[in-house]
């Protein structure tokens, strides 16, 4: 078994459009929630979002390439670079990694321009549409990006999706199978139609995104991709890597109980099995980057099922929810927030849960509201729970390290 | 179909066929084969794709991977247009 490390970060999301800026976003708290400016919002009720901004395409692909890619495959491609660049040399010894990416859905927005022509345009479908569509691509342009010749495949498992990759990924690793992986997630679903099928089950937020906040009123969508580079300790370290944090453990659940409503023990089960697979006590987590969606449900059962996990530690662990600045970006929520919870180990601090503003009883633990806390921190959990019941948490640990990369 | 007619169909198909690639539209003959200009098969179909809207001719799929230069794309269009034209008056 080998010890699982993390050497490049990448991401964007509706707060930044790469790490530095997200870094710099999660540490002023600043929102990426606004009104929505890639979609139509005349026939929406809810009219907000957390989207990329300031993204120029044409800048990273040139124009035949970019006929090839969704949305969601750009954004996979530009965060893999990012990782890989960050990690160094990643491939002096072997182009034999791992690409194992989630997604929720795949190319939603090439999906619906080609329903809508299709059944209200000209009744033709372009024939790009298959390979813009399948939610693999992402994961093949990233070979092809790179030139990675080692597995390669993608992970669905809705908002978990993410989570789920990482894990599978850090076995690989952990097992030998590869010598490093480059994983994470990836999702583009601001589409019309996606929107209103959101809206239909009445859990978007028509203000902001207040998770454990008691006038919470529901989840704001999100997009973006977060990719890290997993390397085994040996190869980072025979290649002189600098090393930003060590990934302990992975446990994944089912709640086998219902489609939407989560369940308190599927949760705790998860949690408990990441503990146990990174050989740590409940005493030992510092921090949990929440799932925090911000709806009614999930964040009231997430604090019960920590609370059954860590019994009187809770009340001592923060937990923070970044999805109310970078919102629910689906199935690249666990990786745009795994690169949250590195930097925070990495750069001594706890990324706050915003928009915060009353108590409520059945949500009373430290949520580092509305503001980030400078501390040192040693362990810390990224919780992913998806539709359908399907749970994944990963548990990280603090590596060592000179004085920080700046990431700024 | 005049000259200039025939000239016409030729400018517009290796606008199409060119799309966005970086390649000066007058260095292209009707020998120019399809892969040197970096059209691959992927590429193929999504010419074919943009000639059918641009021309309103349906291109049979047996044609569609035997077009290897910009003139057998010139002449299976023509040969569209033409027999459509024939259909057309009787």
């Amino acid at each position: 078994m080998k010890r699982v490390v993390v050497t490049g970060l990448g991401c964007l999301c509706a707060l930044g459009n790469n790490v530095p800026q997200y870094l710099e976003s999660l540490i002023a708290g600043r929102s990426g929630i606004g009104p929505l400016a890639t979609l139509p919002t005349d026939g929406l009720r809810i009219k907000i979002g957390a989207e990329v901004k300031q993204y120029d395409p044409t800048a990273f692909f040139d124009a035949p390439h970019l006929e090839l890619l969704d949305r969601n495959a750009q954004f996979a491609v530009l965060a893999a670079r990012e990782a890989v660049a960050d990690a160094e040399e990643l491939f002096s010894s072997t182009f034999e990694g791992a690409v194992i990416l989630g997604a929720s859905i795949g190319g939603k927005i090439s999906d619906d321009m080609a329903s809508d022509r299709l059944y209200c345009g000209d009744g033709r479908v372009h024939p790009h549409t298959i390979v813009r569509v399948m939610a693999s691509a992402a994961v093949s342009h990233i070979t092809m990006d790179l030139g990675i010749t080692g597995p390669a495949f993608s992970v669905t498992s809705a908002c978990s999706s993410s989570n789920h990759a990482i894990g599978e990924a850090m076995r690989l690793v952990r097992a030998g199978v590869v010598p490093w992986a480059v994983t994470g997630g990836t999702d583009a679903c601001f589409t019309y139609g996606l929107h209103k099928a959101w809206e239909a089950m009445r859990i978007l937020a028509p203000d902001t995104c207040r998770p454990f906040s008691a006038d919470r009123r529901g989840l704001v969508l999100g997009e973006g991709a977060g990719v890290v580079v997993l390397e085994s300790l040996e190869h980072a370290q025979a290649r002189g890597a600098s090393i930003y944090a060590e990934v302990i453990g992975y446990g994944a659940s089912s709640d086998a109980g219902h489609i939407t409503h989560p369940s308190v023990t599927g949760a705790a089960q998860a949690m408990r099995m990441a503990l146990r697979d990174g050989g740590i006590a409940p005493e030992d987590v510092d921090y949990i980057n929440a799932h925090g969606t911000g709806t009614p449900t999930n964040d009231v059962t997430e604090t019960r099922a920590i609370k059954e996990v860590f019994g009187e530690h809770a009340n001592r662990l923060a937990i923070s929810s970044t999805k109310s600045m970078h919102g629910h970006a689906l199935g690249a929520a666990g990786g745009i927030e795994l690169v949250a919870t590195i930097l925070a180990l990495y750069h001594d601090f706890l990324p706050p849960t915003m928009n915060y503003t009353a108590l409520d009883p059945g949500c009373d633990l430290d949520y580092v509201p509305n503001k980030a806390r400078e501390q040192q921190i040693n362990v810390a959990l990224s919780n992913s729970f998806a539709f359908g019941g399907l749970n994944a948490v990963l548990a990280v640990r603090r590596w060592p390290h000179a004085p920080p990369r700046s990431n700024l | 179909m005049t000259d200039n007619q025939t000239k016409q169909i030729e400018e517009r198909l290796i606008r199409i066929i060119i799309g966005s690639r970086k390649i000066d539209p007058t260095s292209v003959t009707s020998d120019t084969s399809l892969g040197k200009l970096g059209v691959e098969s992927l590429d193929a179909v999504a010419i074919v794709f943009d000639i059918e809207a641009e021309f309103k001719v349906t291109i049979p799929d047996s044609e569609v991977y035997q077009l290897k230069t910009v003139g057998d794309v010139f002449t299976t269009v023509t040969q569209l247009l033409q027999a459509q034209k024939g259909s057309e008056n009787p």
